[in-house]
């Protein structure tokens, strides 16, 4: 452990009013990590009592990870650097404590399970923390066993880690932790990598381990619904300063300053806000929860609104005479392994069309995306792009006319410059060098990002570090172009920003093909979705149908937009977006 | 493809590690008693026998064994023509099949196709015995043994570490190749191409290795790695009786042996 470098602003006690109750405790807090330039996080003070559910919001780059690692010591001991002001943890001050004694109070679970599971077996991996804190055998298992219980794997004890799903890894990296006994459970972003299915498992967890008031829980989560629901106080964190502290109602009330820090609202207060800006709702009411929104929309929902049931046939979005790109016929796909992947699937995309590729995680919806570049080639029946079975053709060639981006660029980016990650594609397709340089302009003009063709990758934020891997897929010209999990790890604007390049590439002509668990997404941006269950395409049909569908969302696992469960409350049309909300109540 | 353990109720699955690894020496020890390849060919397909019945696919022990081939093959000839028929006492040995080169040049005896024979099925079978180790042993087994020889805490830690990162490296690794060929990299193109690939692969899979290894050790200071210096074992290995039968098998084979080569069996 290192504590090399390790400074804290000499002078100074403790400031604050001092709250016996407190767990968490931070006064005028600043960081910066030692390699870096800027703080990190600057002058944060608040008092987080027991029992407290606590949700941190901000942007990516805002802070919430450092101050997260703060709470058990990481930062200042594992990752050094310059800290000035206090923070202790149940009294303990974090800088004069190590890591090994604040772990025994504070567990804190990362947000890549992936990484932070070291056993070959469920059970053991649970009984690292309080094998660690050197227990006798039989009281480690005995905690391994009911820290498994608690997180509901108590039935999957010797399971090969390795086999388990997102979201059942991450319900055990909580094990982990829940294991050594924490009076404060802090987790970074528990749900930004699962289904819908594996977020409604682990919030399952979360509620539960959160009963019990003696444990404070402080959570890193991007969803605004989910922190809406379960939080009693919202911390929001803009450029490392604390900017809200506080309930989540008070902060999302006002619309305009959760935009202002790059953070969405939930969908029923933008709802809200839209009626009240169209003077159909007095400026003093809104709502942050589905069920305050429809407890306060149902009284004053316009007669007329009821008995419009029919919502107007969406248009198609392509004419139906439009060229078939993409044709499967019985495809199917048996890996090495024996485990059937895909059957029987037959589908055709026309040329401009948007399709959303949706179903649980293992539903066949990658494997079905990857025969279209060739990456996996059917084993049962054929795939036609373009009218050629993609069979006969290498992934190289069928790299000109479908591009794969693919969900993180880190696994892509080699090249030391920009223009050069651009240029990787048009190389190995044998371009010549002038018409390359003219060619990498011009993607990196459609991305936004001509500024930065001499920067060098890693220098560049997760964002545009991705808008970089779509425009080296693009600079081969591909006309269709599948887009696997775009907006994973990136924060609301960034999302909208990459969705937004996505939609103009679409209107420019390309077929898309998108893979996503982000729900909103879909309502916004695509026409058409294909679900995919155990293997199979379980429904093919527009996206406004496909969130009318209540039965097949139940039974795919899927979770339609919350203004869409708020219409369906209502006993109106299931709208998809908050657009089409405010403009049912308009024509009402 | 690595190889994985593989759950199973075989009798080398049931036996303790330190068995299994007795019988692993001694094996390997074995191979290295006889000059005559017969003896050798035994123990090398009932080496080769041990994988499928553990459960191996028979394509996974191709894959396994497919780039060996090369290499036995060159073993074999250069041991083979290294010895000349001077090199051996007994006139059987010495008998020269052919001269691989005009006139006398290169002569290929019956002694140096013995040896060269031999290396390539000790080779053989020490792959295969291997395997069958791993295949058989869950890693919680070889730290527990690992423990037991009182070797300190990290560097058991670090071997654990290092075992149970090899199938995530290898899935992050395809990954990447899947990204690049993409992108138009023909990755199975030639030796030039091979070369230009390799960059394209190792610098994404060292950036992630990189991160996540930086993600591992947080994550193990969360969960109190340091509190103690020896951590509780989890593991405790249970001989049954089937331990010490074997054994005692295994040291009949040895006596057996020895007594072979006294009385001069299993040599040219």
């Amino acid at each position: 452990m290192t504590t090399r470098g390790l400074t804290r602003a000499a002078g100074g006690e403790p400031r604050g009013t001092d709250d016996k109750d407190a767990v968490l405790r931070a006064d005028g807090v600043s960081f910066r990590y030692r390699s870096a330039t800027e703080r990190q996080l600057t002058d944060i003070s608040f008092q987080i009592r027991r029992g407290e559910r606590v949700a941190v919001m901000g942007a990516t780059g805002a802070g919430k990870t450092t101050l997260l690692m703060m709470f058990n010591g990481l930062v200042p001991h594992h990752h050094d650097g310059e800290m000035h002001g206090y923070l202790t943890a149940v009294g303990l001050d974090t800088v004069e404590h190590d890591v090994v004694d604040l772990v025994r109070h504070v567990g804190l679970v990362m947000q890549d399970p992936e990484s932070q599971i070291t056993g070959r077996i469920a059970l053991d991996d649970a009984a690292v923390g309080p094998a660690n804190l050197g227990l006798p055998r039989a009281e480690v298992l005995d905690r391994a066993r009911r820290a498994l219980d608690a997180v509901g794997l108590g039935e999957l004890a010797d399971r090969d880690t390795g086999q388990m799903s997102g979201g059942q890894q991450q319900r055990l990296a909580i094990a982990g932790i829940l294991a050594m006994a924490p009076e404060i459970l802090v987790l970074d972003e528990p749900t930004s990598e699962l289904d819908p299915a594996g977020t409604a498992q682990v919030f399952a967890v979360v509620e539960q381990v959160a009963a019990d008031r003696d444990r404070t829980v402080v959570l890193v989560e991007h969803e605004p619904e989910l922190v809406a629901q379960w939080a009693d106080r919202l911390i929001v964190l803009h450029d490392g300063a604390l900017v809200h502290d506080g309930p989540p109602a008070e902060f999302f009330a006002a619309a305009k300053r959760a935009e202002a820090v790059g953070l969405r609202p939930p969908h029923v207060t933008t709802v809200c806000h839209a009626l009240q800006q169209a003077g159909r709702l007095p400026a003093d009411r809104t709502a942050v929860t589905l069920d305050e929104a429809v407890a306060m929309l149902q009284d004053r929902l316009p007669v007329t609104a009821r008995v419009r049931a029919s919502a107007r046939a969406p248009q198609p979005a392509v004419p139906a005479d439009a060229a078939v790109v993409i044709e499967a016929t019985g495809l199917g796909h048996r890996y090495p392994s024996g485990v059937q992947a895909l059957s029987d699937v037959d589908v055709r995309v026309r040329e401009g069309e948007f399709v959303a590729l949706l179903g649980r995680n293992g539903a066949g919806k990658t494997t079905f995306a990857r025969h279209l570049n060739g990456l996996l080639r059917p084993t049962a029946g054929q795939l036609r792009v373009y009218g050629n079975p993609t069979g006969d053709r290498s992934v190289s060639d069928l790299s000109t006319d479908v591009g794969y981006v693919f969900q993180n660029p880190d696994h892509q980016i080699f090249a030391p410059t920009v223009r050069d990650e651009v240029a990787f594609g048009l190389r190995n397709a044998g371009w010549a060098d002038d018409r390359i340089e003219e060619k990498v302009r011009e993607v990196l003009d459609l991305v936004g990002m001509h500024a930065h063709l001499d920067h060098h990758p890693f220098r560049l934020g997760k964002g545009q570090r991705q808008r970089l891997a779509v425009a080296s897929v693009l600079a081969l010209e591909p006309r269709i172009l599948i887009v696997d999990e775009p907006t994973t790890g990136q924060d609301w604007r960034g999302a909208r920003a990459i969705m937004d390049l996505v939609r103009e590439l679409n209107r420019a002509g390309r077929t898309i093909l998108m893979v996503t668990h982000d729900m909103p997404l879909v309502a916004e941006y695509a026409h058409r979705a294909l679900v995919f269950d155990a293997g199979r395409l379980r429904a093919d049909l527009p996206v406004a149908d496909l969130f009318a569908d209540e039965d097949l969302l139940a039974g795919t696992q899927l979770v339609a937009p919350q203004v869409t469960r708020l219409a369906r409350r209502l006993g109106l049309p299931p709208v998809t977006t908050v657009e089409a909300f405010v403009e049912l109540w308009e024509e009402a | 493809m690595f190889l994985e353990y593989r759950p199973g109720t075989s009798l080398l699955h049931r036996m303790d590690v330190r068995t299994k690894l007795l019988v692993f020496v001694v094996a390997v020890v074995l191979t290295f008693q006889f000059a005559h390849p017969l003896p050798n060919a035994l123990l090398a397909v009932g080496s080769l026998l041990l994988l499928p019945a553990l459960g191996v696919p028979r394509r996974q022990v191709g894959k396994l064994l497919a780039p060996l081939t090369p290499v036995v093959v060159l073993i074999l000839v250069f041991a083979a023509l290294s010895r000349g028929p001077g090199d051996f006492g007994s006139s059987s040995s010495a008998r020269v099949l052919v001269h691989l080169w005009f006139g006398d040049g290169l002569p290929l005896t019956v002694g140096g196709l013995a040896h060269g024979t031999n290396l390539g099925l000790r080779i053989l079978t020490m792959v295969c015995l291997t395997a069958a180790l791993i295949v058989s042993t869950p890693v919680e087994h070889f730290v527990a043994l690992m423990r037991m020889a009182r070797l300190p805490f990290p560097v058991v830690f670090i071997v654990m570490t290092a075992l149970r990162f090899v199938p995530t490296m290898q899935h992050r690794a395809n990954q990447v190749l899947d990204a690049q060929r993409a992108r138009g990299a023909k990755i199975d193109g030639g030796m030039i191409g091979a070369i230009r690939a390799y960059t394209t692969i190792m610098v994404p899979l060292f950036s992630t290795g990189i991160r996540m290894s930086e993600e591992l050790a947080a994550a193990m200071l969360n969960r109190g790695y340091g509190i103690t210096r020896q951590p509780t074992a989890l593991t405790i290995l249970r001989p049954t009786w089937r331990d010490p039968a074997i054994a005692v098998v295994t040291a009949v084979v040895v006596g057996v042996v020895v007594w072979a080569r006294l009385t001069g069996w299993g040599s040219l």
